[in-house]
């Protein structure tokens, strides 16, 4: 993994250089220290399909662009199916038994990550260390990698509107968490979800 | 037609149900003896059937189907809660996950090799004879189109021989004229598929199909043979069903392997499941043996 990210850089310029040509989108050349969203007129979103993210909220990060640092930073992580207890009649009777008592798959923990990562890159090395099982799949139209379980609890697992969520900051982001950059202190908590957010304590939109 | 074995010459009913309930039971039940074992009597049955073919069927098409099966499950599924270790993707290679590939692997090739067997003892004119009368057209239309692939075959043989004869077969010439033959035979054989397929109408109309009243001929009898095996059978089916309405072969590989405990109950039920799988292989042992009794007999007399 570490061999992939370290080759991104030499990736970079030929995009660069090739955007012209790529006039699909009025796209300006985007340096990754200038942070701008760009939104198609048409869609009313940016070309990975996110809608305009709030005012004052980090805008996403393409996880192509960023080269990791080696500057170490710390942050909060937490995994938690809580919401599954509320909802064990739902539950995959085969599932049950993972469930833990407090609902907490990792209690918050304070973890070190390096300048650029993102919340993926910080989830993936942490589960790896702490022996969590997680699976996910790389999503190439919101380029991000989606994740479908951890602990072995899955999406739909708990009823069709069950899956996991990210919140960095008490913030669900509205893209995918290899394009959310940390900073540091940030408090990243994956939450298992029974009601498409609602019971997580997303906004509904 | 000649039986092939002991087992072709019982009734079709009890055929058709044996196949039946072996194919339902391997295709949906997850438990790796009953798996093992159903694998095991399929292909021992299959080469006492079909000898040399079915041991070169087994080695060059089924073990590379297994293996294949064997590899996909674990590189795409990654469910389980044994990490082994982390596949280049950056997913986990999970021991649950390997385990239920090894599982559907048995699977696959087990079903196979019961229709492979399937194949060699319900010929058409069983099929035909079982279900004639339930579903006539269809039953007709089966037979019909099953026939059809041999007949094909062979008739594709006689013309690549004849054009094979006159210089215009596909081993002849460069790769554009071996195509060129090739189509040729390709048009011939959709031309005589098409004027076969009116002789056969015509030949069916001269001989009064679809006339009300006509009566099939067949020569399968019931007998005190057939009747044991039917209640072995019945005895079978509902001991497995009754496992499996209470559990008793359940098995699961996600997210943890668990299965029934292996109690007396399950070993009846096993050993059961055993014997049913052996059945056409032990009905022609005894059928041989008796054979052969009666043959040295004679001989010695």
């Amino acid at each position: 993994m570490v061999d992939d990210t370290k080759e991104e850089p030499a990736k970079a310029t030929p995009e660069q250089t090739a955007e012209p040509s790529a006039s699909k989108q009025p796209q300006q050349p985007r340096p990754s220290d200038q942070p701008e969203m760009v939104i198609n007129p048409e869609t009313g979103k940016d070309q990975y399909l996110t809608d305009p993210v709030p005012e004052g909220k980090p805008l996403p990060v393409e996880p192509q662009d960023v080269t990791i640092g080696t500057t170490a930073y710390s942050c909060t992580i937490s995994i938690s199916c809580a919401t599954i207890l509320d909802n064990l009649d739902l539950c995959d009777p085969e599932k049950k038994e993972l469930v833990p008592e407090d609902g907490w798959i990792l209690e918050p923990m304070t973890v070190t990550f390096y300048e650029g990562e993102s919340v993926f890159n910080v989830l993936q090395r942490t589960c790896k260390q702490q022996k969590i099982h997680m699976e996910f799949e790389d999503t190439p139209m919101y380029n991000s990698a989606y994740i479908e379980g951890i602990h072995n609890l899955y999406e739909f697992d708990v009823g069709e509107l069950s899956g996991w969520m990210y919140s960095v900051n008490d913030w669900f982001p509205n893209y995918g968490c290899s394009r959310y950059q940390l900073q540091d202190g940030d408090v990243v908590e994956w939450v298992y979800t029974c009601d498409y957010g609602a019971d997580v304590g997303r906004p509904v939109a | 037609m000649q039986n092939r074995d002991a087992f072709s010459s019982c009734h079709p009913v009890i055929n058709f149900l044996y196949f039946a309930l072996v194919l339902l039971v391997t295709m949906f039940c997850l438990h790796p003896i009953i798996l093992g074992l159903s694998l095991a009597g399929s292909v021992v049955y299959a080469v006492y059937l079909n000898g040399q073919r079915a041991v070169r069927f087994s080695l060059a098409f089924l073990l590379p189907m297994m293996l294949l099966t064997l590899i996909i499950n674990p590189a795409f599924n990654h469910q389980g809660i044994t990490i082994l270790t982390y596949l280049p993707t950056g997913n986990p290679l999970t021991l649950e996950s390997i385990l239920y590939g090894v599982s559907a692997a048995a699977m696959l090739a087990a079903v196979i090799s019961w229709f492979s067997c399937y194949t060699a003892v319900m010929t058409s004119d069983k099929f035909v004879y079982l279900f004639g009368r339930v579903i006539p057209a269809l039953s007709l239309v089966l037979s019909m189109t099953l026939r059809f692939v041999p007949k094909f075959k062979a008739q594709l043989h006689v013309v690549s021989e004849a054009q094979r004869c006159v210089g215009r077969d596909v081993s002849d010439g460069s790769l554009l004229r071996r195509i060129r033959n090739a189509v040729t035979i390709f048009s011939i054989m959709v031309t005589w598929a098409l004027e076969n397929a009116i002789e056969t109408a015509d030949s069916m109309k001269s001989r009064g199909y679809g006339l009300p009243g006509r009566t099939a001929f067949s020569i399968y009898r019931f007998d005190e043979r057939d009747k044991m095996i039917l209640l072995w059978l019945c005895f079978c089916g509902g001991v497995l069903g009754w496992s499996a309405l209470t559990g008793g072969v359940f098995w699961r590989y996600y997210p943890t392997i668990k299965g029934a405990p292996l109690t007396p109950m399950t070993g009846c039920i096993l050993l059961c499941w055993a014997g049913l799988c052996l059945t056409p292989v032990a009905i022609n042992v005894y059928a041989d043996r008796m054979w052969a009794g009666l043959h040295s007999k004679e001989t010695a007399t």
